[in-house]
């Protein structure tokens, strides 16, 4: 058996925030290197989550920023991993599928992490939107008519499902940016979307009755229909779910991942 | 997109060595290859495992950096799989479900 290469031990980490500190090893404990303003920023980011009270409410965080699968694969919460599945790029600063085969398994599921029909949240940050016409999923779950995901329709199109009915939320030629898809009641859907410019509400529903969430893995750079379905080529920085936030919860956490991983990456979102 | 044809069986034991090759150097599973049916086609009823280049030099773990082809496994996996000549290119439309 191959022996693994030594990998530098972790960064003592004095005055880190302690579950910064445990993603910031856990990434280093794959060979990879952890700049010291990466460090910074990944501190700042845990720490204004506990100080703006969305951080407790966050299910899964993952920050597929680092080039190589294994990071990419963490999750910022709970350290644990998810599976890349097929061709996928990892680019510095995001993952890209082919369209086709390649997708991520998160390995785990909304209901298992306690999201409910009135208390949910699914977010993306896409770089670059998917560059083909038809339907294609940034991530999401699907049990028949049972939804959870964020999608484009077309490419004018960018649509959003917290539904045991199918139920679309339409949010319209807004594609990129970090979008977020929230239920706080059983009766409200809350769209929205950052960019550099700002955050919008870019479409909100009614809601329907109390559902129990479709209870497959949720895979992100596509969906999970009891199988891999509309895969998409977009460009995603990051992805992930939680409990149901308040409109100036998910932008105050928007805001966070927005100066993550721009410091992270040094690139600008759109 | 190339790569393998082969049984449902025999995809999902390729997959799993794969795995296996992660969890016994106490990692997670954190990538695979896949294995996707096939619906459509002259392969329709078996299953496709990727293997171009981009899978074959994904950037994994470590530094330096360390692709499939760098664990000794992965060769004993290719061969059970019939070999990297007896790779073909398949369109993606193959792997589409009709009923999704």
């Amino acid at each position: 058996m191959i022996a693994l290469p030594h990998f530098r031990p972790a960064f003592a980490g004095i005055g880190l925030d302690p579950d910064a500190l445990a993603y910031i090893t856990a990434v280093e404990n794959t060979g990879t290197s952890v700049s010291a303003n990466q460090k910074t920023a990944i501190n700042s980011f845990f720490k204004q989550g506990k100080t703006d009270n969305w951080f407790s409410l966050m299910r899964r965080i993952y920050l597929p920023i680092w080039g190589l699968a294994a990071p990419n694969a963490i999750d910022m919460i709970s350290n644990t991993s998810g599976t890349f599945n097929g061709t996928v790029t990892h680019s510095a600063g995001f993952v890209k599928g082919d369209r086709s085969t390649g997708f991520f398994d998160l390995g785990t599921r909304m209901p298992t992490d306690g999201l409910t029909s009135d208390s949910g949240l699914l977010f993306c940050l896409v770089k670059v939107a998917d560059t083909l016409t038809t339907g294609a999923s940034m991530i999401g779950q699907t049990s028949s008519i049972n939804n959870q995901l964020i999608r484009q329709s077309t490419s004018s199109n960018i649509q959003a499902r917290y539904s045991n009915a199918s139920l679309s939320v339409n949010g319209g030629n807004a594609r990129t940016g970090i979008l977020t898809i929230s239920s706080t009641s059983n009766t409200a859907r809350s769209f929205r979307r950052r960019l550099s410019s700002g955050v919008t509400s870019i479409a909100t529903s009614s809601g329907e009755s109390a559902f129990t969430l479709s209870s497959v893995n949720c895979f992100a750079m596509a969906r999970n229909a009891s199988g891999l379905s509309e895969p998409t080529n977009a460009e995603l920085g990051s992805y992930g779910y939680a409990l149901g936030l308040s409109d100036s919860s998910a932008d105050a956490f928007t805001l966070a991942l927005k100066t993550l991983w721009e410091t992270c990456t040094t690139l600008n979102l759109p | 997109m190339i790569g393998f044809i082969t049984s449902p069986a025999q995809a999902q034991a390729a997959n799993d060595a794969v795995a296996q090759a992660q969890t016994d150097r106490g990692l997670p599973v954190f990538w695979l290859p896949g294995a996707y049916p096939i619906f459509s086609g002259e392969h329709v009823g078996k299953s496709f495992v990727p293997c171009d280049d981009a899978v074959l030099n994904t950037p994994l773990l470590g530094s330096p950096i360390m692709t499939p082809q760098d664990f000794p496994e992965f060769s004993q996996i290719i061969t059970s799989l019939g070999g990297l000549n007896s790779r073909v290119d398949i369109l993606h439309t193959d792997i589409i479900n009709p009923d999704q």
